[in-house]
Protein backbone atom coordinates (compact mmCIF):
# COMPACT_ATOMS: atom_id res chain seq x y z
CA UNK A 1 0.00 0.00 0.00
CA UNK A 2 2.84 2.34 0.93
CA UNK A 3 4.83 1.78 -2.31
CA UNK A 4 2.04 3.07 -4.54
CA UNK A 5 2.29 6.52 -2.94
CA UNK A 6 5.53 8.28 -3.79
CA UNK A 7 7.06 11.52 -2.52
CA UNK A 8 6.09 13.63 -5.53
CA UNK A 9 2.45 12.70 -5.04
CA UNK A 10 2.74 13.57 -1.37
CA UNK A 11 4.18 17.00 -2.10
CA UNK A 12 1.51 17.51 -4.76
CA UNK A 13 -1.15 16.62 -2.19
CA UNK A 14 0.10 19.24 0.24
CA UNK A 15 0.49 21.91 -2.44
CA UNK A 16 -2.86 21.43 -4.16
CA UNK A 17 -5.13 20.45 -1.31
CA UNK A 18 -3.94 22.27 1.77
CA UNK A 19 -4.21 25.96 0.71
CA UNK A 20 -7.87 25.60 -0.36
CA UNK A 21 -8.56 23.73 2.85
CA UNK A 22 -6.95 26.55 4.82
CA UNK A 23 -9.18 29.15 3.18
CA UNK A 24 -12.18 26.99 3.88
CA UNK A 25 -11.05 26.46 7.47
CA UNK A 26 -11.00 30.15 8.17
CA UNK A 27 -14.57 30.61 7.06
CA UNK A 28 -17.46 30.75 9.44
CA UNK A 29 -19.38 27.53 9.99
CA UNK A 30 -22.61 29.01 8.67
CA UNK A 31 -24.82 25.99 8.32
CA UNK A 32 -25.10 22.34 9.22
CA UNK A 33 -23.36 20.37 6.47
CA UNK A 34 -24.00 16.79 5.42
CA UNK A 35 -21.18 15.50 7.61
CA UNK A 36 -22.79 17.28 10.58
CA UNK A 37 -26.17 15.66 10.14
CA UNK A 38 -24.60 12.21 9.78
CA UNK A 39 -22.14 12.36 12.66
CA UNK A 40 -23.67 14.80 15.08
CA UNK A 41 -26.72 12.73 15.92
CA UNK A 42 -24.59 9.82 17.30
CA UNK A 43 -22.16 12.33 18.86
CA UNK A 44 -24.97 14.10 20.72
CA UNK A 45 -26.43 10.76 21.73
CA UNK A 46 -23.03 9.74 23.11
CA UNK A 47 -22.70 13.02 25.01
CA UNK A 48 -26.12 12.51 26.59
CA UNK A 49 -25.18 8.97 27.52
CA UNK A 50 -21.97 10.17 29.19
CA UNK A 51 -23.92 12.98 30.85
CA UNK A 52 -25.96 10.35 32.70
CA UNK A 53 -23.04 9.37 34.87
CA UNK A 54 -20.80 12.47 34.66
CA UNK A 55 -23.66 14.48 36.19
CA UNK A 56 -23.46 12.35 39.33
CA UNK A 57 -19.68 12.81 39.45
CA UNK A 58 -20.13 16.54 38.96
CA UNK A 59 -22.62 16.72 41.82
CA UNK A 60 -20.22 14.85 44.09
CA UNK A 61 -17.35 17.15 43.10
CA UNK A 62 -19.44 20.25 43.76
CA UNK A 63 -20.46 18.86 47.13
CA UNK A 64 -17.07 17.77 48.36
CA UNK A 65 -13.95 18.52 46.31
CA UNK A 66 -14.68 22.18 45.55
CA UNK A 67 -15.67 22.83 49.17
CA UNK A 68 -12.55 21.36 50.79
CA UNK A 69 -11.58 24.77 52.21
CA UNK A 70 -14.94 25.32 53.86
CA UNK A 71 -14.98 21.74 55.08
CA UNK A 72 -11.61 22.27 56.76
CA UNK A 73 -12.80 25.48 58.39
CA UNK A 74 -15.90 23.78 59.71
CA UNK A 75 -13.79 20.91 60.93
CA UNK A 76 -11.61 23.30 62.95
CA UNK A 77 -14.63 25.07 64.41
CA UNK A 78 -16.62 21.94 65.16
CA UNK A 79 -14.12 19.20 65.81
CA UNK A 80 -16.47 17.48 68.21
CA UNK A 81 -19.10 16.97 65.52
CA UNK A 82 -17.48 16.15 62.17
CA UNK A 83 -20.40 14.16 60.88
CA UNK A 84 -22.72 17.12 61.36
CA UNK A 85 -20.19 19.35 59.61
CA UNK A 86 -20.10 17.15 56.52
CA UNK A 87 -23.90 17.15 56.42
CA UNK A 88 -23.82 20.92 56.58
CA UNK A 89 -21.48 20.91 53.61
CA UNK A 90 -24.02 19.02 51.61
CA UNK A 91 -26.85 21.29 52.74
CA UNK A 92 -24.76 24.33 51.89
CA UNK A 93 -24.26 23.05 48.35
CA UNK A 94 -27.99 22.40 47.98
CA UNK A 95 -28.70 25.89 49.33
CA UNK A 96 -26.34 27.55 46.86
CA UNK A 97 -27.80 25.50 44.02
CA UNK A 98 -31.27 26.48 45.20
CA UNK A 99 -30.33 30.17 45.25
CA UNK A 100 -28.77 29.93 41.80
CA UNK A 101 -31.80 28.21 40.30
CA UNK A 102 -34.17 30.62 42.08
CA UNK A 103 -32.25 33.56 40.65
CA UNK A 104 -32.42 31.99 37.23
CA UNK A 105 -36.16 31.36 37.64
CA UNK A 106 -36.81 34.93 38.84
CA UNK A 107 -34.71 36.21 35.95
CA UNK A 108 -36.71 33.99 33.58
CA UNK A 109 -40.02 35.42 34.89
CA UNK A 110 -38.86 38.99 34.32
CA UNK A 111 -37.77 38.42 30.73
CA UNK A 112 -39.83 39.92 27.90
CA UNK A 113 -39.47 36.72 25.90
CA UNK A 114 -40.25 33.09 26.54
CA UNK A 115 -37.19 31.16 27.59
CA UNK A 116 -36.26 27.55 28.11
CA UNK A 117 -33.93 26.44 30.91
CA UNK A 118 -31.19 24.05 29.81
CA UNK A 119 -28.22 22.29 31.35
CA UNK A 120 -24.72 22.23 29.90
CA UNK A 121 -23.73 18.64 29.11
CA UNK A 122 -20.52 18.97 27.13
CA UNK A 123 -17.80 21.33 25.98
CA UNK A 124 -15.90 21.70 22.72
CA UNK A 125 -12.95 19.30 22.47
CA UNK A 126 -10.69 21.98 20.96
CA UNK A 127 -9.46 24.55 23.47
CA UNK A 128 -9.77 27.60 21.20
CA UNK A 129 -13.12 26.65 19.73
CA UNK A 130 -15.57 28.01 22.25
CA UNK A 131 -18.82 26.06 22.15
CA UNK A 132 -21.09 24.13 24.52
CA UNK A 133 -23.69 21.39 24.16
CA UNK A 134 -26.95 21.70 26.09
CA UNK A 135 -29.56 19.07 26.91
CA UNK A 136 -32.43 20.72 24.98
CA UNK A 137 -33.11 20.29 21.28
CA UNK A 138 -35.70 20.66 18.54
CA UNK A 139 -38.24 18.54 20.45
CA UNK A 140 -38.14 21.18 23.23
CA UNK A 141 -38.64 24.04 20.76
CA UNK A 142 -35.02 25.04 20.18
CA UNK A 143 -34.14 26.26 16.67
CA UNK A 144 -30.94 27.48 15.01
CA UNK A 145 -29.79 31.04 15.75
CA UNK A 146 -31.66 31.52 19.02
CA UNK A 147 -29.99 33.58 21.73
CA UNK A 148 -28.69 31.91 24.89
CA UNK A 149 -28.35 33.87 28.13
CA UNK A 150 -27.57 33.41 31.80
CA UNK A 151 -28.36 35.59 34.82
CA UNK A 152 -25.01 37.36 34.25
CA UNK A 153 -25.68 38.26 30.60
CA UNK A 154 -25.50 37.07 26.99
CA UNK A 155 -23.80 33.71 26.49
CA UNK A 156 -24.04 32.93 22.77
CA UNK A 157 -26.46 31.46 20.24
CA UNK A 158 -27.47 28.06 18.94
CA UNK A 159 -25.76 26.86 15.75
CA UNK A 160 -26.57 23.15 15.55
CA UNK A 161 -29.78 21.58 16.76
CA UNK A 162 -30.48 17.89 17.22
CA UNK A 163 -33.68 16.38 18.61
CA UNK A 164 -32.61 16.36 22.25
CA UNK A 165 -29.49 18.50 22.34
CA UNK A 166 -28.03 21.63 20.74
CA UNK A 167 -24.66 23.25 20.28
CA UNK A 168 -24.15 26.84 21.36
CA UNK A 169 -21.53 29.07 19.79
CA UNK A 170 -20.23 31.14 22.71
CA UNK A 171 -19.58 34.85 22.26
CA UNK A 172 -15.95 34.13 23.13
CA UNK A 173 -15.62 32.17 19.85
CA UNK A 174 -13.93 34.24 17.15
CA UNK A 175 -16.64 33.20 14.68
CA UNK A 176 -19.43 34.61 16.89
CA UNK A 177 -20.57 38.21 16.43
CA UNK A 178 -23.50 40.23 17.77
CA UNK A 179 -24.70 43.81 17.48
CA UNK A 180 -24.02 45.78 20.68
CA UNK A 181 -24.30 49.17 22.38
CA UNK A 182 -22.12 51.08 24.82
CA UNK A 183 -24.62 51.68 27.62
CA UNK A 184 -23.34 55.17 28.54
CA UNK A 185 -22.84 56.73 25.09
CA UNK A 186 -25.27 54.58 23.02
CA UNK A 187 -22.50 54.04 20.45
CA UNK A 188 -23.01 50.93 18.35
CA UNK A 189 -20.55 48.27 17.31
CA UNK A 190 -20.15 44.58 16.64
CA UNK A 191 -18.88 42.34 19.43
CA UNK A 192 -16.94 39.19 18.53
CA UNK A 193 -14.79 36.74 20.46
CA UNK A 194 -11.04 37.22 20.69
CA UNK A 195 -9.99 34.65 23.29
CA UNK A 196 -11.79 32.59 25.97
CA UNK A 197 -11.63 35.54 28.39
CA UNK A 198 -11.77 38.54 26.05
CA UNK A 199 -14.20 39.96 23.50
CA UNK A 200 -13.61 42.73 21.01
CA UNK A 201 -16.06 45.47 19.96
CA UNK A 202 -15.38 46.69 16.42
CA UNK A 203 -16.56 49.48 14.13
CA UNK A 204 -16.96 52.34 16.63
CA UNK A 205 -16.69 55.73 14.97
CA UNK A 206 -15.03 57.88 17.67
CA UNK A 207 -12.51 57.29 20.43
CA UNK A 208 -14.85 58.96 22.94
CA UNK A 209 -17.53 56.34 22.24
CA UNK A 210 -16.21 54.11 25.00
CA UNK A 211 -13.74 54.29 27.86
CA UNK A 212 -12.45 51.69 30.31
CA UNK A 213 -15.20 50.61 32.68
CA UNK A 214 -18.12 51.23 30.29
CA UNK A 215 -20.75 48.51 30.17
CA UNK A 216 -21.50 46.91 26.79
CA UNK A 217 -25.04 45.59 26.27
CA UNK A 218 -26.94 43.87 23.46
CA UNK A 219 -28.62 46.29 21.04
CA UNK A 220 -31.62 44.07 20.30
CA UNK A 221 -31.29 44.71 16.56
CA UNK A 222 -30.00 41.28 15.64
CA UNK A 223 -33.27 39.58 16.54
CA UNK A 224 -32.27 36.71 18.75
CA UNK A 225 -31.23 38.81 21.78
CA UNK A 226 -33.52 41.32 23.51
CA UNK A 227 -32.11 44.80 24.10
CA UNK A 228 -30.08 45.50 27.21
CA UNK A 229 -28.39 42.23 28.15
CA UNK A 230 -24.94 42.61 29.64
CA UNK A 231 -22.07 41.50 27.43
CA UNK A 232 -19.01 42.82 29.22
CA UNK A 233 -17.02 45.76 30.51
CA UNK A 234 -14.56 47.75 28.38
CA UNK A 235 -10.95 47.15 29.48
CA UNK A 236 -9.26 49.37 26.89
CA UNK A 237 -10.02 51.34 23.76
CA UNK A 238 -7.91 52.06 20.69
CA UNK A 239 -7.84 52.43 16.90
CA UNK A 240 -8.42 49.34 14.75
CA UNK A 241 -5.43 47.91 12.82
CA UNK A 242 -6.69 49.55 9.60
CA UNK A 243 -7.12 52.92 11.33
CA UNK A 244 -10.59 53.41 9.87
CA UNK A 245 -12.56 52.87 13.08
CA UNK A 246 -12.01 52.22 16.79
CA UNK A 247 -12.20 49.01 18.73
CA UNK A 248 -12.50 48.12 22.41
CA UNK A 249 -11.33 45.07 24.31
CA UNK A 250 -14.04 43.75 26.61
CA UNK A 251 -13.93 41.60 29.72
CA UNK A 252 -17.04 39.33 29.62
CA UNK A 253 -19.59 39.49 32.46
CA UNK A 254 -20.30 35.77 32.04
CA UNK A 255 -17.68 33.28 33.20
CA UNK A 256 -17.97 30.86 30.29
CA UNK A 257 -15.92 28.11 31.94
CA UNK A 258 -18.28 28.02 34.95
CA UNK A 259 -21.59 27.81 33.15
CA UNK A 260 -23.87 25.02 34.38
CA UNK A 261 -27.37 26.26 33.52
CA UNK A 262 -28.46 28.60 30.72
CA UNK A 263 -31.68 29.97 29.22
CA UNK A 264 -32.50 29.69 25.51
CA UNK A 265 -34.66 32.54 24.17
CA UNK A 266 -37.17 30.56 22.16
CA UNK A 267 -39.77 33.16 21.14
CA UNK A 268 -41.34 36.54 21.86
CA UNK A 269 -43.96 36.87 24.60
CA UNK A 270 -47.26 38.58 23.83
CA UNK A 271 -46.03 42.09 24.51
CA UNK A 272 -42.52 43.42 24.95
CA UNK A 273 -42.74 45.80 27.88
CA UNK A 274 -39.16 46.18 28.92
CA UNK A 275 -37.78 49.01 26.86
CA UNK A 276 -35.78 50.08 29.86
CA UNK A 277 -32.88 51.49 27.87
CA UNK B 1 -7.13 -3.95 2.40
CA UNK B 2 -9.78 -5.54 4.58
CA UNK B 3 -7.46 -5.50 7.57
CA UNK B 4 -6.54 -1.86 6.96
CA UNK B 5 -10.22 -0.96 6.85
CA UNK B 6 -10.83 -2.88 10.05
CA UNK B 7 -7.89 -1.16 11.71
CA UNK B 8 -9.12 2.27 10.56
CA UNK B 9 -12.62 1.57 11.86
CA UNK B 10 -11.16 0.51 15.18
CA UNK B 11 -9.08 3.72 15.52
CA UNK B 12 -12.01 5.97 14.63
CA UNK B 13 -14.47 4.21 16.90
CA UNK B 14 -12.09 4.49 19.82
CA UNK B 15 -11.46 8.15 19.02
CA UNK B 16 -15.22 8.79 18.82
CA UNK B 17 -15.88 7.37 22.29
CA UNK B 18 -12.83 8.99 23.91
CA UNK B 19 -13.53 12.41 22.35
CA UNK B 20 -17.09 12.27 23.68
CA UNK B 21 -15.70 11.44 27.10
CA UNK B 22 -13.25 14.36 26.90
CA UNK B 23 -16.09 16.80 26.15
CA UNK B 24 -18.33 15.45 28.92
CA UNK B 25 -15.76 15.78 31.69
CA UNK B 26 -15.41 19.54 31.11
CA UNK B 27 -16.23 20.31 34.76
CA UNK B 28 -13.10 18.66 36.19
CA UNK B 29 -10.58 21.13 37.63
CA UNK B 30 -7.72 19.31 35.83
CA UNK B 31 -7.07 19.44 32.08
CA UNK B 32 -8.08 16.33 30.17
CA UNK B 33 -5.77 14.67 27.65
CA UNK B 34 -6.44 14.91 23.92
CA UNK B 35 -7.00 11.18 23.44
CA UNK B 36 -7.66 11.67 19.75
CA UNK B 37 -4.20 13.14 19.28
CA UNK B 38 -2.55 10.07 20.80
CA UNK B 39 -4.42 7.96 18.24
CA UNK B 40 -3.23 10.29 15.44
CA UNK B 41 0.38 10.00 16.68
CA UNK B 42 0.06 6.21 16.90
CA UNK B 43 -1.10 5.55 13.35
CA UNK B 44 1.22 8.23 11.93
CA UNK B 45 4.19 6.32 13.37
CA UNK B 46 2.96 2.84 12.52
CA UNK B 47 1.05 2.99 9.24
CA UNK B 48 1.81 3.70 5.54
CA UNK B 49 1.21 7.15 4.13
CA UNK B 50 -1.99 6.40 2.23
CA UNK B 51 -3.54 4.90 5.34
CA UNK B 52 -2.55 8.04 7.29
CA UNK B 53 -4.09 10.41 4.76
CA UNK B 54 -7.39 8.51 4.67
CA UNK B 55 -7.37 8.14 8.46
CA UNK B 56 -6.76 11.88 8.92
CA UNK B 57 -9.69 12.79 6.71
CA UNK B 58 -12.02 10.38 8.52
CA UNK B 59 -10.66 11.45 11.88
CA UNK B 60 -11.32 15.14 11.17
CA UNK B 61 -14.92 14.18 10.32
CA UNK B 62 -15.30 12.40 13.64
CA UNK B 63 -13.78 15.30 15.61
CA UNK B 64 -15.93 17.94 13.92
CA UNK B 65 -18.98 16.22 15.46
CA UNK B 66 -17.74 17.28 18.90
CA UNK B 67 -16.70 20.80 17.99
CA UNK B 68 -17.94 24.06 16.48
CA UNK B 69 -14.83 24.08 14.33
CA UNK B 70 -15.15 23.66 10.56
CA UNK B 71 -14.03 20.30 9.14
CA UNK B 72 -10.99 21.66 7.34
CA UNK B 73 -9.19 23.24 10.28
CA UNK B 74 -8.46 20.02 12.23
CA UNK B 75 -7.77 18.26 8.92
CA UNK B 76 -5.21 20.87 7.94
CA UNK B 77 -3.34 20.84 11.25
CA UNK B 78 -3.57 17.07 11.75
CA UNK B 79 -2.17 16.52 8.24
CA UNK B 80 0.85 18.73 8.90
CA UNK B 81 1.68 17.10 12.25
CA UNK B 82 0.87 13.61 11.06
CA UNK B 83 3.16 14.06 8.05
CA UNK B 84 5.98 15.23 10.35
CA UNK B 85 5.52 12.12 12.52
CA UNK B 86 5.55 9.93 9.42
CA UNK B 87 8.85 11.41 8.17
CA UNK B 88 10.38 11.01 11.63
CA UNK B 89 9.28 7.36 11.83
CA UNK B 90 10.78 6.67 8.39
CA UNK B 91 14.15 8.17 9.30
CA UNK B 92 14.64 6.71 12.80
CA UNK B 93 13.86 3.57 14.72
CA UNK B 94 10.94 4.49 16.94
CA UNK B 95 9.08 2.82 19.78
CA UNK B 96 6.21 3.63 22.17
CA UNK B 97 8.24 6.25 24.07
CA UNK B 98 8.76 8.26 20.86
CA UNK B 99 5.04 8.06 20.10
CA UNK B 100 4.24 9.33 23.61
CA UNK B 101 6.68 12.24 23.34
CA UNK B 102 5.38 13.03 19.85
CA UNK B 103 1.80 13.02 21.17
CA UNK B 104 2.71 15.51 23.92
CA UNK B 105 4.80 17.80 21.73
CA UNK B 106 2.37 17.48 18.81
CA UNK B 107 -0.49 18.51 21.07
CA UNK B 108 1.45 21.65 22.04
CA UNK B 109 2.20 22.34 18.37
CA UNK B 110 -1.50 21.85 17.56
CA UNK B 111 -2.49 24.59 20.03
CA UNK B 112 0.26 26.84 18.75
CA UNK B 113 -0.85 26.40 15.12
CA UNK B 114 -4.47 26.89 16.13
CA UNK B 115 -3.59 30.16 17.85
CA UNK B 116 -1.38 31.32 14.98
CA UNK B 117 -3.86 30.55 12.19
CA UNK B 118 -6.76 32.10 14.11
CA UNK B 119 -4.56 35.10 14.85
CA UNK B 120 -3.78 35.62 11.15
CA UNK B 121 -7.45 35.89 10.41
CA UNK B 122 -9.06 37.34 13.55
CA UNK B 123 -6.20 39.12 15.33
CA UNK B 124 -3.77 37.69 17.86
CA UNK B 125 -5.10 37.15 21.36
CA UNK B 126 -3.01 36.55 24.48
CA UNK B 127 -2.02 32.88 24.23
CA UNK B 128 -3.08 30.55 27.06
CA UNK B 129 0.38 28.98 27.22
CA UNK B 130 -0.08 27.46 30.68
CA UNK B 131 -3.29 25.75 29.60
CA UNK B 132 -1.60 24.41 26.44
CA UNK B 133 1.37 23.07 28.37
CA UNK B 134 -0.79 21.39 31.01
CA UNK B 135 -3.03 19.74 28.37
CA UNK B 136 0.02 18.59 26.40
CA UNK B 137 1.67 17.22 29.52
CA UNK B 138 -1.45 15.28 30.53
CA UNK B 139 -1.69 13.96 26.95
CA UNK B 140 1.93 12.82 27.20
CA UNK B 141 1.21 11.07 30.54
CA UNK B 142 -1.83 9.25 29.15
CA UNK B 143 -0.06 8.25 25.93
CA UNK B 144 1.93 5.13 27.03
CA UNK B 145 -1.06 3.07 28.29
CA UNK B 146 -3.22 4.07 25.33
CA UNK B 147 -0.38 3.33 22.88
CA UNK B 148 0.00 -0.13 24.43
CA UNK B 149 -3.73 -0.80 24.11
CA UNK B 150 -3.74 0.44 20.50
CA UNK B 151 -0.64 -1.56 19.67
CA UNK B 152 -1.89 -4.84 21.11
CA UNK B 153 -5.34 -4.52 19.51
CA UNK B 154 -3.89 -3.47 16.16
CA UNK B 155 -1.55 -6.46 16.19
CA UNK B 156 -4.52 -8.74 16.71
CA UNK B 157 -6.10 -7.34 13.59
CA UNK B 158 -2.96 -7.73 11.47
CA UNK B 159 -1.37 -10.98 12.53
CA UNK B 160 -2.59 -14.54 12.22
CA UNK B 161 -2.98 -16.65 15.31
CA UNK B 162 -0.12 -19.06 16.00
CA UNK B 163 -2.36 -22.09 16.31
CA UNK B 164 -3.59 -21.44 12.75
CA UNK B 165 0.00 -21.48 11.51
CA UNK B 166 0.64 -24.69 13.40
CA UNK B 167 -2.42 -26.24 11.79
CA UNK B 168 -1.10 -25.26 8.40
CA UNK B 169 2.27 -26.84 9.22
CA UNK B 170 0.60 -30.09 10.21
Amino acid sequence: MGNSWNWKQTIAFFIFFIPPLLFYALQKKASQGLQDTILQAPAHWLQQFYDGFTHKIQESLNSYVYLIGINRENHELRVENSRLASQMQLLEEYRSENIRLRELFKFQQELPRQTLAARVISKDIFLNEQSLTIDKGSLDGVRRLQGVISAQGAVGYTIEVEERSSRILLLSNHNASIDALVQRTRARGVVSGLSPHTYRMNYMMREEDATAGDLIVTSGRQGFFPKGFNIGVVSNMGPSPTGVSFQAKITPTVKMDRLENVLVIIEKKIETTSAKL
Amino acid sequence: MKKSLLSLTFFLTLSFFLSGLQGSFYFLPLPLPHFWFIIVAFYSFQKPLLFILIANLSHALVLSAFSASSLAFPLFVINILSFSFFIFSQRFNTNWSHISIAAGLGCLAFHLLDWFLSGLSYGFATPSILSWISTSFVTFLFAPPLVHVLSSLDQRVYYERIDTLENLRI
